[in-house]
C-alpha cells in the first residue's frame, strides 16, 4: 500500500506527457486538467502525510525493486511528507489561479512545465539518492528557466538568461562535488554517504561538501548567489512566482540542509557552517534593504521572500536541533504567507492591470477582501504576535543567540525593522490613499481569506503545527535515525 | 486560576466581535463589556491576592504564564480603570469599527504585559500592545505612526535580544527562575567568582532593557515619537495610550529591579546614595522632566501640550524609580497611578473639546467655562491634580517623590523635580485661561457640554482623583503590601513618613472652611464690576501683529526665543536623518549589488568559490 507514494513522482510525470494528447482533443481542457491533476496529487500527498505521521515510520520506495545502494530509493520521512503536501496544495491553488491569470500561448507547454516543476520539487524532497537529487534539481531548474521566460517579454527573457547562466554554473559545480564524493566513497546513496563520510580523505570530503553546498546555494537564493532571483520572480507569470517562492527555493534549502547534516562528519564542517551563517545573514540584510525603495510591489515582495529564505537558511546553518526545528517551522509559515502574498498581488495585477505601487492605492475600497488578506500577510511577515511567523521568527532568534551568533541576531532584527517600514507603507497606501468603487472579487478572494484565516489560526494556536514541525526537524537533524531507517544491502565498502 | 486568561483575552475578543458586527449600538455595548470584564474580575480577585494566583499553559514548547501579585494587581487596575473610561469615551469619538478592534487589542496587550509570568508572554503582550496602538495612529498620520512603530520595534527587538541572551545563559524564561539565576550570579561575583554573565554582558543586557523600556515610557532621548503619536489619534484613545501604555515602560523598569537588582548593584556599585544603574535612569528621568516641561510650555496645540506634559510626568516616575529606595519606588508607583488618573482625565477633556468644537489650537478657544460647566469642573480637578495642589491625588504622589529624593540627599535630582513642578504650573496656566476663561470666539457660541458617555468617563476619573487625594492612605496601604512592610505609615487619611506627614482629610476640612469664609465674604460685600475691553499692553513694547502675545497665541514666544539655541538640538531630527541615511544606503547597496549585470553576478559566484578554496587550504 505504501507503494502508492510512488505516484507522487509518477503522476505528474505521466500527466505532463499526456498534455499534448489533450491539446489535440480540445485546447480548453488543458487548464481544468491541470487543476484535476494537482487535486489528485494533493489527495495522494495528504494520504502519505497521514500515513507517515500516524505510524511514525518513513515510507521508502525502491525504484525498480532494487534495494539501496544498488538501486535508487525514495525516502519519504516526516519532513518529506510535510513538504510534499505543501507542494501539492500550493500547486493546486496556483492551478486554480492559472485558470484566470495565464492567458499567453502556448498553454499546453505551460501546463507541461507546471507539472514538471511540481514534479522536480517533489522529487528533490522525496529522494534518497544524491544523483537522483541532481536529476530532479535539474528538472526543477530547467522548467524554472523556461517558465521564467514564459511571458515572452524582453524583461522575462533577460531574467531567464541570468537564471540560466547562474543556475548552470551552480549545477555544474554541484555535479563536480557529487563526482568527488562518488569517487571517494563508491556510493551515491545518501544514507551510505553519511555512514562513510568520516572514513574518506578529509580534503576530498571537505571540497566535495563545499562544492555541493555552493551548487545548492545558487538554487536556495543565498547572498551573493541570489542575484538572479528578483528579476526571475518579477518576470515570471504570477502563479509561477508564487510557486518559486513557496516551494522551489524551499526544495533547494531542504537539499542544502539535508546534505549538510548528512555529511556533518566531514572535516571543515564547522567552518562551512560559519560561512553559511554569514551568507544567510547577508542575504537577509541585503534583501530587506533592497526592498525599501521599490516601486513595483511584486519585486518588493520578491525581495522580502529572499530575505525570509535567508532567515530559514540561517536557522539551518546554526548546527543545533533548536535551529533546525525553527527553520522548518519558518519554512511552513513562509510557504503559507508568500503563497497568499503572491496570489493576492497577481490577482491585483490582473484586475488592475499591473503591480506597481499606484495600482495598490485605494485597494481597501476597490478590493477590500484582497487588501485585508495582504494586510494580514504583511503584518504576519513583520512578526507581529497573533500571526504565524511570530512564533518561527522568535524561535530562530532564540536559537541564534543560543548558538552564540550575537551579531547575526542583531543584523537580522535590524532587517526586520526595515521590513516593517515597507510593509506598513504598503498597507497605508492600500487603505488610506486613493479611493475607488468596489470590484467583484471571485473565488481567488475566497482562497485568500482562507489562507489569511490559517495564518491567524496558527498564530493563535501554534501547538499542532509545532508538534509536526518538531518531528520533521528531527528527521533532518537526527542523521543516525535516517541511516538506520534505510535498509542498505551490504555491497563491498 | 482561570480568571487570569479571561482578564487578558476578553478585551481582544470583544474588540474582534465589535469589528465583525458592524451594527452601531451593538458594537458599543460589546466594546464596553469587553473593557468592563477585566475590571470586574480584577476587583473580584482582590481578596485572594494573598495566595499565589497563577495560570500557566504550554504553547508550542514554551511555558507561558500569567500571575497576579500585589504589584501586578495595582498596575492591572490602572490599566483596567483608565482603559474602561477611555473605551467609554470612544463611544462618542470613535469613527469606525477598526478603532474598536485596535483599542481593545491594545488593552489586552497592556494587561498581558502587566500580568506576565515569563519573558515570552511579556514580549508577546508587548508586541500586541505596540502593534495595536500603532494601528490606531496609522489612519490619522502615516509619518507619526511609522516613527512610533520603528522606535517601538527597535526597543522591542532590543528586549528580544536581551531575552535571548538571558535564555541562552540561564536556560530559563520565567520571572522567578530568572530572578533566582541573577541573584545567584550576584552572590558568586561577590565571593570573587566569575559568574554566568560578565560585566560587559550585564551592561549590554541593562542597556538593551533601558532602550526597550525607555522608548515605551517616553524617556529622553527616546521620547520623540510621543508628541506626534499622542496627538494624531482618537483623543479618547490617547487617555489610554498616554495613561496606561506608557506605564508598561514603567513596569518594565520595575521588572529590571525585580529580576536583576542584585546583579546590577554588584557589577556597577552605587553613585551617591542610589545604585548606579538606577541613577542613570533617574538622571534621564530628570532630563525628561525638563525637556518635556519646557517643550510643553511652547506648544500652541492642546494635544501636543498634553503629550509633552505626559512625557514630563513620566520623568517624575523614572526619578522615583531610579533612586531605588522602597519609599521612592512606592512614590513612583503612586505617581504612576495618579498620572494615569489625571492624564486620562485630561485627554478625555481634550477629546470632549475637540468633539464639541472641532478645534485643536489655543487661538481658537476661549470662554468655554460658561458653556461647558461640567467639563470645566472636571478640568479644574485635573488641573489642580497635575499642578500638585492638595487635596487632590497629584499632590500626594508628588509630595512623596520630593520627600524620597530629598531624604536620599540627591540635590541635582531634587532640583530637576522642583523645576518640573514649576514648569508644570506654567503650561497649565495657559490651558486654564486660554480655553476656559476670557473672550469667547463667536463660532463657539453654540457649544454644548460633554456627551453622556464622555461625561460618565470623566466623572469616574475625577471622582477617583478626589477620593485618592483626600484619603491618600488607601493607595499607600496597597503599595505597602507590595513591599510587605509599612514603608508609608499612617491611616487612610494620612501619609506618615516619619520625617514628614500629610493628612488629606485635615487639609480638605481646612480648605472647605477657607472656601466657606471666602464665599461668605463674597456674598456679603463683593460686587461684580463690569470692565470694558481694552487693549493689552506689553510693558512698553509696541503691539504689532507679528509680536502679538496673548494668552491664546504665542504666549511663551519670549521663552522660545531665549531657548532658541537649545531648541536647535533635536533628537527627532537626528533619528530622522539616521533613517534617511539608512534608506539612502539601502538604495546605493541595491544598485551596486543587484545591478542587473549577469557578468557581475557570475563573478559573485567566482568570489564565493575562491573563499571556499581559501577556507579549505
Amino acid at each position: 500500500m505504501n507503494q502508492v507514494a510512488s505516484l507522487l513522482i509518477a503522476l505528474p510525470l505521466i500527466s505532463a506527457f499526456f498534455v499534448p494528447v489533450l491539446k489535440q482533443i480540445n485546447k480548453s481542457l488543458i487548464k481544468p486538467y491541470l487543476v484535476l491533476i494537482t487535486l489528485i496529487q494533493t489527495g495522494i500527498a495528504g494520504w502519505v502525510f497521514k500515513e507517515v505521521y500516524t505510524t511514525g515510520k518513513p515510507i521508502i520506495i525502491y525504484a525498480g525493486g532494487w534495494r539501496p545502494p544498488i538501486g535508487i530509493n525514495l525516502y519519504i520521512g516526516h519532513f518529506a511528507a510535510l513538504f510534499v503536501l505543501i507542494i501539492a496544495v500550493v500547486s493546486f491553488i496556483m492551478a486554480i489561479f492559472s485558470l484566470k491569470a495565464v492567458t499567453t500561448e502556448p498553454i499546453d507547454k505551460y501546463a507541461m512545465l507546471f507539472l514538471l516543476l511540481m514534479l522536480g520539487a517533489t522529487g528533490m524532497i522525496a529522494t534518497g539518492d544524491i544523483f537522483n537529487l541532481f536529476v530532479f534539481m535539474e528538472i526543477t531548474a530547467i522548467t524554472a528557466y523556461a517558465l521564467t521566460a514564459y511571458n515572452k517579454t524582453g524583461e522575462a527573457a533577460e531574467a531567464s538568461m541570468k537564471y540560466i547562466v547562474l543556475g548552470g554554473i551552480g549545477s555544474s559545480f554541484f555535479l563536480v562535488g557529487v563526482a568527488l564524493l562518488y569517487g571517494a566513497t563508491g556510493t551515491l546513496n545518501m544514507a551510505q554517504l553519511a555512514e562513510l563520510a568520516n572514513s574518506i580523505n578529509p580534503i576530498v570530503a571537505q571540497v566535495g561538501l563545499a562544492l555541493i553546498i555552493f551548487g545548492l546555494a545558487v538554487e536556495a537564493e543565498l547572498f551573493p548567489l541570489n542575484a538572479w532571483a528578483p528579476d526571475a520572480y518579477q518576470a515570471a507569470p504570477h502563479p509561477i512566482t508564487a510557486m518559486f517562492s513557496a516551494f522551489v527555493v524551499k526544495a533547494g534549502i531542504y537539499a542544502l540542509a539535508r546534505l549538510l547534516y548528512l555529511l556533518q562528519k566531514a572535516s571543515g564542517w564547522s567552518s562551512i557552517l560559519r560561512l553559511l551563517v554569514i551568507m544567510a545573514t547577508l542575504t537577509v540584510v541585503f534583501a530587506e534593504l533592497s526592498a525599501l525603495r521599490q516601486k513595483d510591489v511584486k519585486r518588493m515582495i520578491a525581495y522580502s521572500s529572499i530575505g525570509q529564505v535567508g532567515l530559514i537558511a540561517l536557522a539551518f546553518s546554526l548546527g543545533t536541533q533548536a535551529g533546525v526545528d525553527a527553520g522548518v517551522f519558518h519554512m511552513v509559515n513562509h510557504a503559507i504567507v508568500k503563497t497568499l502574498l503572491f496570489l493576492a498581488i497577481g490577482y491585483v495585477g490582473i484586475a488592475m492591470g499591473g503591480t506597481t505601487m499606484e495600482n495598490f492605492e485605494g485597494l481597501g475600497k476597490k478590493m477590500p477582501l484582497t487588501a485585508l488578506a495582504i494586510t494580514v500577510a504583511g503584518a504576519a511577515t513583520v512578526g507581529v504576535p497573533l500571526f504565524n511567523v511570530f512564533w518561527s521568527k522568535l524561535r530562530i532568534i532564540l536559537a541564534t543567540l543560543q548558538a552564540g551568533f550575537f551579531w547575526a541576531a542583531v543584523l537580522v532584527l535590524f532587517a526586520s525593522v526595515v521590513e516593517a517600514v515597507y510593509y506598513f507603507r504598503l498597507i497605508h497606501r492600500m487603505w488610506f490613499m486613493g479611493g475607488g468603487i468596489r470590484i467583484k472579487e471571485g473565488v481567488i478572494a475566497g482562497i485568500l481569506v482562507i489562507l489569511a484565516a490559517i495564518i491567524i489560526l496558527i498564530g493563535v494556536d501554534p501547538a499542532p503545527v509545532w508538534n509536526i514541525v518538531v518531528k520533521a526537524g528531527s528527521d533532518i537533524f537526527n542523521v543516525a535515525n535516517y541511516v538506520k531507517n534505510v535498509p542498505l544491502v551490504g555491497v563491498g565498502s | 486560576m482561570n480568571e487570569l486568561p479571561i482578564i487578558v483575552i476578553s478585551p481582544l475578543v470583544a474588540g474582534f466581535l465589535a469589528w465583525l458586527l458592524r451594527i452601531r449600538g451593538v458594537r458599543e455595548i460589546i466594546g464596553v463589556a469587553g473593557s468592563l470584564i477585566p475590571l470586574a474580575l480584577l476587583i473580584k480577585l482582590y481578596p485572594s491576592l494573598g495566595e499565589r494566583l497563577e495560570f500557566t499553559i504550554n504553547v508550542a514548547g514554551f511555558k507561558l504564564g500569567l500571575m497576579l501579585s500585589h504589584l501586578t494587581w495595582v498596575f492591572s487596575m490602572i490599566a483596567a480603570v483608565v482603559g474602561f473610561t477611555a473605551i467609554l469615551g470612544m463611544i462618542s469619538t470613535a469613527r469606525d469599527n477598526w478603532e474598536w478592534l485596535f483599542a481593545l487589542m491594545s488593552l489586552t496587550g497592556v494587561l498581558g504585559v502587566f500580568m506576565a509570568y515569563d519573558l515570552i508572554t511579556f514580549f508577546i503582550a508587548w508586541e500586541i500592545m505596540t502593534f495595536a496602538s500603532f494601528m490606531m495612529v496609522l489612519k490619522y498620520n502615516r509619518h507619526a505612526s511609522l516613527k512610533y512603530f520603528i522606535l517601538s520595534i527597535v526597543g522591542a527587538y532590543a528586549m528580544l535580544i536581551a531575552i535571548g541572551l538571558i535564555y541562552a545563559k540561564t536556560g530559563t524564561l520565567t520571572f522567578p527562575e530568572v530572578s533566582v539565576a541573577f541573584t545567584q550570579d550576584a552572590m558568586r561575583r561577590m565571593m570573587g567568582g566569575s559568574g554566568l554573565f560578565t560585566k560587559t554582558e550585564t551592561m549590554l543586557i541593562y542597556g538593551l532593557f533601558l532602550l526597550a523600556f525607555g522608548v515605551k515610557a517616553g524617556m529622553f532621548p527616546l521620547h520623540v515619537w510621543a508628541p506626534d503619536a499622542y496627538s494624531e489619534t482618537n483623543q479618547s484613545y490617547t487617555a489610554m495610550f498616554s495613561g496606561v501604555l506608557s506605564k508598561a515602560g514603567v513596569y518594565g523598569f520595575i521588572l529590571l529591579y525585580i529580576l536583576m537588582y542584585g546583579k546590577l548593584v554588584v557589577e556597577f556599585g552605587h553613585f551617591r546614595s542610589a545604585p548606579t544603574f538606577g541613577y542613570i535612569i533617574a538622571f534621564l528621568g530628570g532630563l525628561t522632566i525638563i525637556v518635556g516641561g519646557i517643550l510643553a510650555a511652547l506648544q500652541e496645540d492642546i494635544r501636543k501640550l498634553f503629550a509633552y506634559s505626559s512625557i514630563s510626568q513620566i520623568g517624575y516616575i523614572l526619578v522615583g524609580l531610579g533612586v531605588g529606595t522602597a519609599l521612592s519606588i512606592e512614590a513612583a508607583i503612586y505617581h504612576a497611578i495618579s498620572h494615569a488618573l489625571f492624564k486620562g482625565l485630561f485627554f478625555l477633556i481634550v477629546a470632549t473639546l475637540i468633539y464639541r468644537t472641532g478645534k485643536t489650537e489655543f487661538k481658537d478657544f476661549g470662554g468655554l467655562a460658561e458653556k461647558m460647566p461640567y467639563t470645566f469642573a472636571m478640568a479644574f480637578i485635573a488641573i489642580l491634580s497635575l499642578a500638585g495642589i492638595p487635596p487632590l491625588v497629584g499632590f500626594a504622589s508628588k509630595w512623596l517623590i520630593f520627600e524620597a529624593v530629598i531624604h536620599e540627599n540627591l540635590p541635582i535630582l531634587g532640583g530637576m523635580v522642583f523645576f518640573g513642578s514649576a514648569i508644570g504650573f506654567v503650561y497649565l496656566i495657559r490651558f486654564t485661561y486660554a480655553v476656559w476663561f476670557g473672550q469667547r470666539p463667536s463660532d463657539l457660541e453654540g457649544t454644548k457640554d460633554a456627551p453622556l458617555p464622555l461625561a460618565i468617563a470623566m466623572g469616574i476619573l475625577g471622582a477617583l482623583n478626589v477620593v485618592f487625594g483626600v484619603a491618600p492612605g488607601i493607595v499607600a496601604q496597597e503599595l505597602n503590601k507590595i513591599f510587605d512592610k509599612p514603608v508609608i505609615a499612617g491611616n487612610i487619611w494620612e501619609l506618615d513618613l516619619g520625617f514628614g506627614r500629610y493628612n488629606g482629610l485635615l487639609l480638605t476640612i481646612w480648605m472647605v472652611i477657607g472656601v466657606l469664609i471666602a464665599a461668605i465674604v463674597y456674598f456679603l460685600g463683593a460686587n461684580v464690576r463690569r470692565v470694558p475691553v481694552t487693549d493689552t499692553y506689553q510693558s512698553g513694547n509696541p503691539i504689532t501683529m507679528e509680536y502679538n502675545l496673548t494668552i491664546r497665541r504665542n504666549f511663551f514666544l519670549p521663552l522660545r526665543e531665549v531657548m532658541a539655541f537649545w531648541l536647535k538640538i533635536s533628537f527627532d531630527r537626528l533619528y530622522h536623518d539616521i533613517w534617511k541615511s539608512i534608506e539612502d544606503f539601502a538604495e546605493t547597496a541595491r544598485n551596486y549589488v543587484y545591478n542587473g549585470n549577469v557578468q557581475a553576478y557570475a563573478w559573485y559566484l567566482a568570489i564565493i568559490l575562491v573563499i571556499l578554496a581559501a577556507m579549505g587550504v
